[in-house]
C-alpha cells in the first residue's frame, strides 16, 4: 500500500500518471508496503490467461527474482522511474523516502532495482541530475553499493517519522533490513500506526 | 476490466475521479466485466485482511449475490453512481451500456444493482434522482432495469464486443450473444437480504467517492 499522503496526478500523453505527495514526506518515511491486496501471479497462472493480457501485464506489474508477476493493486502501481529517486525499496517487501519529499513533488524509484528482463531496456527521460538515458538490467552491477548507501540513510531515520504503514509491515522485517544495512534498529519509533 | 476506450479524470473534490469514455461506446456494448486481475474477496478471506482493508474494500467494491466482493483491478473502480446511468449491471460480472455514451461523457452504473450494503445518499443531478440509493431497490425498480437492459442487450450482437476476449468467464456472454441464453433478471443477482440492514457485512459509512484511494477516507 502507499503511504496516505499522496495522490494519482496526471502527468502528460507520454508518461501518463504519477504518484505526487499531498503533504511532505519526511526522509526515513516508510512509502510503501507490500500488502495482502497486491497479486502475485505466477508464470503458470499467467500462461493461463489469454494473450491479450500480455500488454496490462507488461505495463503495470513488475518482477520478482523467483520470477512472478507482482500486480500491485493501489496508486502505488503508478509510480514512475526517476535515476534520481526519492524511493528505495528493499528486499523486504517496503520502500523508505531517501529524502524528504516535499508537498507537491513526485514520489519515484529506480526500475533498474527492480528485476528488469534485457528486453524491458528503455530510454531515460527523467531530467535528474545523472540521468544514465538508458535504463536497462545492468545498471544494478554498477550500483548496488550507492543504491544501498542510498537505502542506509533513508533508514537511518525511521525511528525519526510518522510511519503511517508501520502496521502493515511483517514481523520483524524492519528489523532484518537494518540489519542488512548496519543501521541499529531503533525499537521506540516514534509515532507508529 | 474495464472498456479499453475509457480514462480516468478528476472531477470534484466531493465526487473525486470518474471514469471517461474517449471514443463513442455504443448502447449494448459490455462496458465493464470481471477479468483474470479483479479481486473476488470470499468472506473468509476478507476475515484474513487486517482490520484496515474493511474500509477499503467498502468504498472500492461491490457485492455479488454469492456475498464475494469484487474489487476491480483498473480505473473500473471509480465508476461513478448515476439515477440516469449510461450503463446497468447485466449479471454480477457485467455491465452494458444501455444508451449510446458520447466521447466525453461519463460511464455511470446504478449501485442499487451492486448489492451496497450502507444506503448513499445521491445528488447526481439527474432528472428522477432517487435522493438516497439503496441496497433493496430491485424490488422497486428490477422491472424497469429488466426491461431496459432486455432492449440494450438486444443489440448486443451487431456492436464491437473488445471485453469478450478478457472476460474471466467468457462463456456466459457468449451464449447470451449467440441467442442460447437470455439475460439474467436483475432479481438474480440483486439481493435485497444482503443489503443494508441485513447486519454483518454493513461495515463503515459511506464516503462520496467510491473509488477514491485511501488518502481521502
Ligand atoms: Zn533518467
Ligand atoms: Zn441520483
Amino acid at each position: 500500500m502507499i503511504h496516505p499522503d499522496t495522490v494519482l496526478q496526471f502527468i502528460s500523453p507520454e508518461i501518463g500518471y504519477g504518484v505526487f505527495a499531498t503533504r511532505d514526506i519526511p526522509q526515513g518515511t516508510i512509502t510503501w508496503v507490500h500488502d495482502p491486496l497486491d497479486q502475485i501471479l505466477t508464470p503458470e497462472q499467467i500462461r493461463n490467461m489469454p494473450g491479450i493480457y500480455g500488454d496490462p501485464l507488461a505495463r503495470y506489474t513488475y518482477r520478482t527474482p523467483e520470477g512472478n508477476h507482482v500486480l500491485l493493486w493501489d496508486l502505488a502501481r503508478f509510480m514512475n522511474h526517476s535515476c534520481s529517486p526519492n524511493c528505495m525499496g528493499t528486499h523486504y517487501g517496503f520502500e523508505v523516502a531517501v529524502r524528504g519529499i516535499p508537498a507537491g513533488s513526485e514520489l519515484t524509484v529506480d526500475y533498474a532495482t527492480l528485476y528488469m528482463t534485457p528486453e524491458e531496456a528503455f530510454d531515460c527521460y527523467c531530467r535528474a541530475e545523472g540521468c544514465r538515458w538508458r535504463i536497462s538490467k545492468d545498471d544494478a552491477a554498477n550500483l548496488v553499493d550507492q543504491w544501498a548507501a542510498q537505502v542506509q540513510v533513508g533508514l537511518l531515520h525511521i525511528g525519526e517519522v510518522d510511519q503511517l504503514l508501520f502496521h502493515l509491515l511483517s514481523n520483524g522485517h524492519l528489523q532484518r533490513a537494518c540489519g542488512d544495512h548496519g543501521v541499529p534498529y531503533q525499537l521506540s519509533l516514534r509515532r507508529l500506526f | 476490466m474495464i472498456h479499453p476506450d475509457t480514462e480516468l479524470r478528476f472531477v470534484s473534490p466531493e465526487i473525486g475521479h470518474g471514469v471517461f469514455a474517449t471514443r463513442r461506446i455504443p448502447k449494448g456494448t459490455i462496458t465493464w466485466g470481471l477479468c483474470h486481475f479483479d479481486h473476488v474477496l470470499t468472506p473468509a478471506r476478507r476475515l484474513e485482511l487486517p482490520p484496515a482493508y474493511a474500509e477499503i474494500i467498502l468504498n472500492y467494491s461491490y457485492m455479488t449475490a454469492q456475498g464475494d466482493a469484487v474489487l476491480c483491478w483498473d480505473i473500473g473502480r471509480y465508476v461513478n453512481h448515476s439515477c440516469d446511468p449510461a450503463s446497468l449491471s447485466l449479471s454480477d460480472e457485467m455491465e452494458v451500456a444501455v444508451r449510446d455514451i458520447r466521447p466525453g461523457e461519463q460511464l455511470t452504473d446504478d449501485y442499487g444493482m451492486l448489492n451496497i450494503v450502507v444506503d448513499l445518499q445521491c445528488r447526481c443531478g439527474a432528472p428522477g434522482c432517487r435522493g438516497t440509493v439503496r441496497g433493496d431497490d430491485v424490488l422497486r425498480l428490477g422491472r424497469v432495469w429488466e426491461a431496459r437492459l432486455r432492449e440494450a442487450f438486444a443489440l448486443a450482437p451487431r456492436v464491437p464486443q473488445p471485453l469478450l476476449p478478457l472476460l474471466r468467464n467468457p462463456r456466459a456472454l457468449e451464449d447470451m450473444l449467440a441467442g442460447r441464453a437470455l439475460p439474467p433478471s436483475p432479481s438474480a443477482f440483486c439481493i435485497p437480504s444482503q443489503a443494508a440492514g441485513a447486519g454483518g457485512r454493513a461495515l463503515l459509512p459511506a464516503v462520496p467517492d467510491p473509488g477514491i484511494h485511501p488518502a481521502s477516507a
